[in-house]
Formats: C-alpha cells, sequence, structure tokens
C-alpha cells in the first residue's frame, strides 16, 4: 500500500489554516460562545470541505459563504438532534441562527474583526477608546496618556489603515 | 467658532469626526471647513462607512480579537481525514475485489458478495483530550473484538497501551506500543472483550497516565 501522508496532511493543514479561525468565530456567534459545540461545528464544517475539494475552487463561487452556509445547516441540525432527546439537561436554544441571508453579514463581521486584528496596538487602542466605549478625544487622551492630538491623528490614521486592511479582504461598503 | 481650520488641520480631526469624539465646538469646525472643502468631503466619504462595520463586532469582541484556534482542532481534523482516506482506499479495495468475482460467477453472486463485504460493519469511535486524539474503528472478531487504532498528538517516546474496558469493568490490554517521533501511531489489535460488552477504550502511559479516553457506544 502506498504510505498517505506529508502531501494529504499539507491540503488539511492549507484548508484549516484558511478557514478554521473565521468558522471558529462564526460558530461562537451560533452558539452562544459554546467552545466545545463551536470546535465541532468547524470540524464537521472543515471534514466536508474536505470530502468535496470542488467546492474550494473559486471560480465556482464564494469559497466562504459556501463554508460559512454548512456550517449553519450543522450548528441547526446538531441543535434538532439534541432537542430530540427530551432527557438532556442544561442545553441552551442556539443564542443567534441567522437565516441565509444574514450569512454575508456574518461574512462581513469576522472580516472586521480580522482586519481590526491587524492594526498596531496604538491604533487599536485609540479605536476602542474613541468608538467603542465612546470616549472623546479629551477622555481617550486621558486613558491613553498622550495629547488630544494625537489622538485626532491616531484615529485617523488607524480608520485609514483599517479601511485598507478591509479592501484587502474584500470588503468595500 | 474658532479661526478655521485648515485642510491639514480638518483632515487629521476626520477619524475623530466620523466616530463621534469631537466636542461640539471642534465638531462645528470641522463642518464648517467641510462645506467648502470637496477634497475633505472626498476624504470624510472614505471614512464614513467605517463605523457602520466597526459596529458589527461588540467591545469586547473588537478588544479581544477574533478567538483563536489551537493545534489540538487541526490535529483532530487530520486524525479525522486520515481514518477517511483509509476507509476509502478499503473500499476501493473491496470493490475491485467484487469486480473480479462478478467476472468469474457472473452478476448476481457478485453483487451479493460485494454487499456483504461492503456494509462489514466497522464503527467509529473517536475522542480528544488536550493535544491528543484518538480514532477506533471496531468489529466483532471470532475471538472477541477487533481494533484499529489511528494516534495523534502523544509525546515522542511515550511508551502507551491501549486498553479495553467491558461493561463489568474488566480491563484488557489491546495493544502496547511506543510512540514515533511525530507523535502519532497506527496499531491493530485485539480484545478478548466481545462487542456486546465492550464500554470503553482508554488510551494509557506505562506509567498508568490516562492520555485519551473514549466511550463505545452500547449495541
Amino acid at each position: 500500500m502506498v504510505p498517505v501522508g506529508s502531501a494529504e496532511d499539507a491540503a488539511v493543514r492549507m484548508l484549516y489554516e484558511q478557514h478554521a479561525a473565521p468558522l471558529l468565530a462564526y460558530a461562537l456567534r451560533l452558539t452562544g460562545g459554546d467552545r466545545g459545540r463551536s470546535e465541532d461545528i468547524v470540524q464537521e464544517t472543515l471534514l466536508r470541505a474536505w470530502r468535496h475539494p470542488e467546492v474550494l475552487d473559486p471560480d465556482r463561487g464564494p469559497v466562504r459563504s459556501w463554508l460559512f452556509t454548512v456550517a449553519r445547516n450543522v450548528a441547526v441540525d446538531a441543535h434538532r438532534a439534541r432537542r430530540a432527546r427530551p432527557t438532556e439537561v442544561g442545553d441552551e436554544a442556539l443564542a443567534v441562527v441567522p437565516a441565509g441571508d444574514e450569512i454575508e453579514q456574518a461574512l462581513d463581521t469576522w472580516l472586521v474583526a480580522d482586519a481590526l486584528a491587524t492594526l498596531s496596538p496604538d491604533h487599536r487602542a485609540v479605536l476602542v477608546e474613541t468608538y467603542y466605549r465612546g470616549r472623546s478625544v479629551a477622555e481617550a487622551a486621558a486613558v491613553l496618556g498622550v495629547p488630544p492630538g494625537t489622538v485626532k491623528s491616531r484615529t485617523f490614521y488607524a480608520l485609514r489603515a483599517l479601511r485598507l486592511a478591509l479592501e484587502e479582504r474584500g470588503v468595500t461598503q | 467658532m474658532t479661526s478655521p481650520l485648515n485642510c491639514a488641520e480638518a483632515t487629521v480631526a476626520l477619524g475623530a469626526y466620523v466616530v463621534g469624539a469631537l466636542d461640539p465646538r471642534e465638531r462645528a469646525d470641522v463642518e464648517a471647513h467641510l462645506a467648502h472643502c470637496p477634497a475633505c468631503r472626498d476624504e470624510l466619504a472614505q471614512l464614513a462607512p467605517l463605523p457602520g462595520l466597526m459596529s458589527r463586532l461588540t467591545l469586547h469582541e473588537a478588544v479581544s480579537g477574533p478567538p483563536p484556534v489551537d493545534d489540538a482542532m487541526l490535529e483532530r481534523l487530520l486524525i479525522a481525514t486520515e481514518h477517511e482516506r483509509r476507509h476509502a482506499s478499503k473500499r476501493r479495495w473491496l470493490a475491485a475485489a467484487a469486480a473480479v468475482v462478478v467476472l468469474a460467477g457472473g452478476t448476481t453472486a457478485g453483487v451479493s458478495m460485494w454487499h456483504s463485504m461492503h456494509t462489514t460493519h466497522w464503527e467509529h469511535v473517536a475522542a480528544q483530550q488536550g493535544l491528543v486524539s484518538m480514532a477506533v474503528d471496531i468489529e466483532p472478531s471470532a475471538t472477541g473484538t477487533a481494533l484499529q487504532l489511528s494516534l495523534r498528538g502523544v509525546p515522542s517516546g511515550e511508551r502507551c497501551r491501549l486498553i479495553a474496558i467491558a461493561d463489568d469493568g474488566t480491563q484488557d490490554v489491546a495493544g502496547s506500543w511506543e510512540a514515533t517521533y511525530s507523535g502519532t501511531a497506527s496499531i491493530r489489535g485485539t480484545t478478548s472483550i466481545e462487542r456486546a460488552h465492550l464500554q470503553r477504550l482508554m488510551i494509557k502511559t506505562y506509567d498508568g497516565k490516562t492520555l485519551v479516553s473514549a466511550a463505545v457506544p452500547s449495541v
């Protein structure tokens, strides 16, 4: 028998490196943050992709959309299976089961998180203070220990960097 | 309003402007400049969609970043795909064998033969604990139960045993080996415990530490 291994493993590793992180983020949203169930969803989704490598051909359509759709179906199936067993306790509903047209939005959400993560710590910090915590320039300056002028310029350059990072990921609007 | 902003000042203030961090006086200054500066309005148009996109994330998500994936998840995927590959090659071999039978004995015999071989009852059990993952094929045999184990993530050189546990608590060593450098192992073992009584499979080190354990569904 021909030994299988490295080449096949490399394909699996590539699949994992490209898609596991966004799928996990999405699955965590579907399960309300349940890490174990989310990992199961990611595993099953990537297995299905591995069994059908033709879906990974970008010419056939957006790969990640397909993966997210599969992940959602896996999550819903798992949820139904659990519900069918009335004896199980401590089972909460899926936190969010988005409709099909919400998948694109979920994709964007991950892309925003991914783009934000590529910013420098200074840039990320200034957006967290001004936008996510809703602080004024003066308040953010006090929290970050830099002059207000620096908060302004950092906010501007942080947004520019974020815009660029999003464009690189195909998010235009 | 204070002194009018020049373009450089206004441009730099646009970031704080779109995220709503300017105080009312500064905001008015920026808006006064925008009213007569097409270049700054263009710049604003570039930045304006960003708050909407950023609103997709909660504060917590923005601070903590995307959830990290770890090697254990990859190991689990690798072992699952390896397992399916093995099954696929087994199926191909059986199909080839069936084809030979078809040639020799006619269609009906061939198909039923292929069918009975194809549906040979290999069950599949998998488990993961930390970095160690295992997948086991289980099949009843004449003397008990046959086990085909794939294991990943074991510290290199670790000596391990596959332990089968029966529903009455009886334990049986179904195989033992030393982990390779890559921490993988593919072992064929048997246990005298009959499939119907097999309850659990465990990988233990020689010093008694349990690396991973899997419940076997009852039949």
